[in-house]
C-alpha cells in the first residue's frame, strides 16, 4: 500500500523498492500525463534501507497511487517530506 | 581473417556496440546504488535495455527481463531451481553441457533425466519422443531451440504445448537462436535463456533470463542489490530478486545498441542472408567427395544457419589448424554438447562447425570452399 505525504511546497513522495521499479514507474506515470522525478531516498533509519522514491506533485498523489497500483508496482514503507521516511 | 565462429560469440560487433560499451566505461558508474547524476544515468541505460529487450521477445512486463552473466547463468538458475526437490526432467538428445552439466551435478539429489531423440524434419516424430520420455515425476522439459552443432532447430512452441498440457514448466535454451530465429514470450514459454554476445551482437559477459509472469525461481545467488538493504533476506521482486552484485553495465549498454542493430536489420534478413550462404557452403562441399556432411541441405524450417562437417581420415582439429593457417577461424571439436554428438557418431572426431553472421559475405564462403576443396 501506497502511503502519501506532502510538502509545504506541494511536493509528495511515493517510496518503491528499486530502481527499475522506480523507472517503469515514471513511465507508467508519465503515459498517463503525471510528471515524476526518480530521487535517492535520504533518511539513514528507514525502515527498508537503500531505495529510491518517485516525487510527484502532491495534487497528482491520489492518481499516481491508484495507477501505480493498477500497474502492479510494488512499494515499500511510506515516504515523506524530502524523500524521508517516517 | 574469414570468422566463421559465429556461434561461440559475433565477430565483428557492430560499432555502435562498440562505441556504446567505450561510452559505458568512459561513465564507469554503478548502476542502481547511487543518486548522482552518473549513476542515475547508468540505471536509465539498463532500464533501457530491459525495456528493449522486453518489447523484442514479448515479455510483458520488463522487470521479468533478468540479466544474467551468461546463458549458462541463466540455465543453471532455471533447473536449479525447478529440479531441487529431485524428480525427472526431458531433455533432447541435442542438448549443451549448460544443461547437462547442472542436471548431472542434481543426481545426488535424486534428480532423473530422459534424453528425447529428435527427427529431422518430422517435428510429428520428435513431439512423440518428449511425450513418450514424460513420467509421473517429471518436473520440467528443458530444450534448446536449435543445436549449436549441427543446427537443427527444435519445434519448440509444440513441445512448450505439450508440457503445458501435462502441468510441466518448459525453458527454453535459446543460446544459438535468439536474433535469428523469432521467440515470443506470449507462445508460452516459461523461462528464456539467452546469450547475447552470438544472435544479439552484445559483448560477452551478458546473458539473459526472460521469465514468464507465472514463475518466479529460487535464487543462485544472494547478496546487494541496491534496494531494501536493511533486510537480511534476498528482496523477491525483480528483476532484484536475480540480480546481485553489480551488473555487467559496458556489456549491458552494448547489448541494448545489439538489439538495435538486430531490429533494424530484421531477424528474417539475417536469417535468410547467412542461411542462403550456408546453402551454398553445403552445395560446395556436397560436391567434395573429401568432405563427411552429417545433415540434409538445411531447409528454413528444420534448421537455424549453424553446420557440422569433417574430412574424410583428419580429425576435426586438424582441419580446423589448416583453415586457421589459410586465415579462416571455425571451431572443432565436441563443442560443449557431447550429447548431441554422441546421437551422430562424431564423438572420436568431433566435428568442424560453421556459423556466419550478418557480416558474413558471399565471397567469405566461397574462399571457404576453395580453401577445402584443397586440403
Amino acid at each position: 500500500m501506497i502511503e502519501k505525504r506532502g510538502d509545504s511546497c506541494g511536493i509528495a513522495y511515493i517510496n518503491v523498492s528499486s530502481v527499475t521499479h522506480a523507472m517503469r514507474g515514471q513511465k507508467v506515470l508519465s503515459a498517463n500525463g503525471i510528471k515524476s522525478r526518480i530521487k535517492r531516498n535520504t533518511k539513514k533509519d528507514h525502515s527498508v534501507g537503500c531505495g529510491y522514491v518517485l516525487s510527484v506533485s502532491s495534487k497528482d498523489i491520489v492518481r499516481a497511487e491508484q495507477i501505480l497500483m493498477e500497474n502492479g508496482i510494488k512499494v515499500a514503507a511510506p515516504a515523506k517530506k524530502g524523500g524521508e521516511f517516517i | 581473417m574469414i570468422y566463421l565462429d559465429n556461434s561461440a560469440t559475433t565477430n565483428p560487433k557492430p560499432q555502435s556496440v562498440i562505441n556504446a560499451s567505450d561510452n559505458a566505461l568512459r561513465m564507469s558508474a554503478n548502476p542502481g546504488r547511487s543518486g548522482h547524476s552518473l549513476s542515475s544515468a547508468a540505471a536509465k541505460k539498463v532500464y533501457d535495455t530491459r525495456c528493449e529487450a522486453a518489447e523484442f521477445f514479448g515479455v510483458e512486463n520488463e522487470e521479468n527481463v533478468i540479466f544474467t552473466p551468461s546463458c549458462t547463468f541463466s540455465l543453471n538458475t532455471a533447473i536449479k531451481s525447478l529440479m531441487k526437490n529431485g524428480g525427472h526432467a526431458v531433455v533432447s538428445e541435442l542438448e549443451h553441457n549448460a544443461v547437462i552439466r547442472p542436471l548431472e551435478h542434481l543426481k545426488d539429489r535424486g534428480v532423473t533425466y530422459t534424453k528425447a531423440k529428435v527427427y529431422i524434419g518430422d517435428d510429428d516424430k520428435t513431439i512423440d519422443s518428449f511425450r513418450s520420455s514424460i513420467n509421473k515425476d517429471t518436473r520440467a522439459i528443458i530444450c534448446t531451440h536449435a543445436s549449436n552443432v549441427f543446427g537443427i532447430r527444435l519445434p519448440v512452441e509444440r513441445i512448450c504445448a505439450l508440457a503445458h498440457i501435462y502441468g510441466i514448466p518448459f525453458v527454453l535454451d535459446a543460446a544459438q537462436s535468439a536474433g535469428i530465429a523469432g521467440i515470443n514470450m506470449a507462445d508460452g514459454y516459461d523461462i528464456v535463456c539467452i546469450a547475447p554476445h552470438k544472435g544479439l551482437y552484445a559483448p560477452m559477459g551478458t546473458g539473459l533470463m526472460l521469465l514468464s509472469g507465472d514463475i518466479s525461481p529460487d535464487t543462485l545467488v544472494e547478496g546487494g542489490t541496491g534496494s531494501n538493504s536493511l533486510s537480511p533476506t534476498q528482496p523477491q521482486e525483480h528483476p532484484d530478486k536475480f540480480e546481485s552484485g553489480t551488473l555487467n553495465f559496458p556489456g549491458i549498454a552494448g547489448m541494448y545498441e545489439g538489439l538495435r542493430f538486430v531490429k533494424s536489420k530484421g531477424i528474417s534478413r539475417i536469417f535468410e542472408h547467412e542461411l542462403r550462404l550456408l546453402s551454398i557452403l553445403y552445395q560446395r562441399l556436397s560436391k567434395n567427395p573429401k568432405i563427411v556432411l552429417y545433415t540434409p541441405f538445411p531447409k528454413p524450417e528444420s534448421f537455424v544457419p549453424v553446420f557440422s562437417f569433417n574430412v574424410k581420415d583428419k580429425h576435426s582439429e586438424q582441419v580446423s589448424e589448416y583453415l586457421q593457417k589459410n586465415g579462416i577461424a571455425v571451431r572443432a571439436g565436441l563443442h560443449c554438447a557431447p550429447s548431441a554428438h554422441e546421437a551422430f557418431g562424431t564423438i572420436d572426431s568431433g566435428t568442424v562447425r560453421i556459423s556466419p553472421s550478418a557480416f558474413t559475405r558471399e565471397r567469405d564462403i566461397e574462399r571457404t570452399a576453395y580453401v577445402l576443396s584443397k586440403i
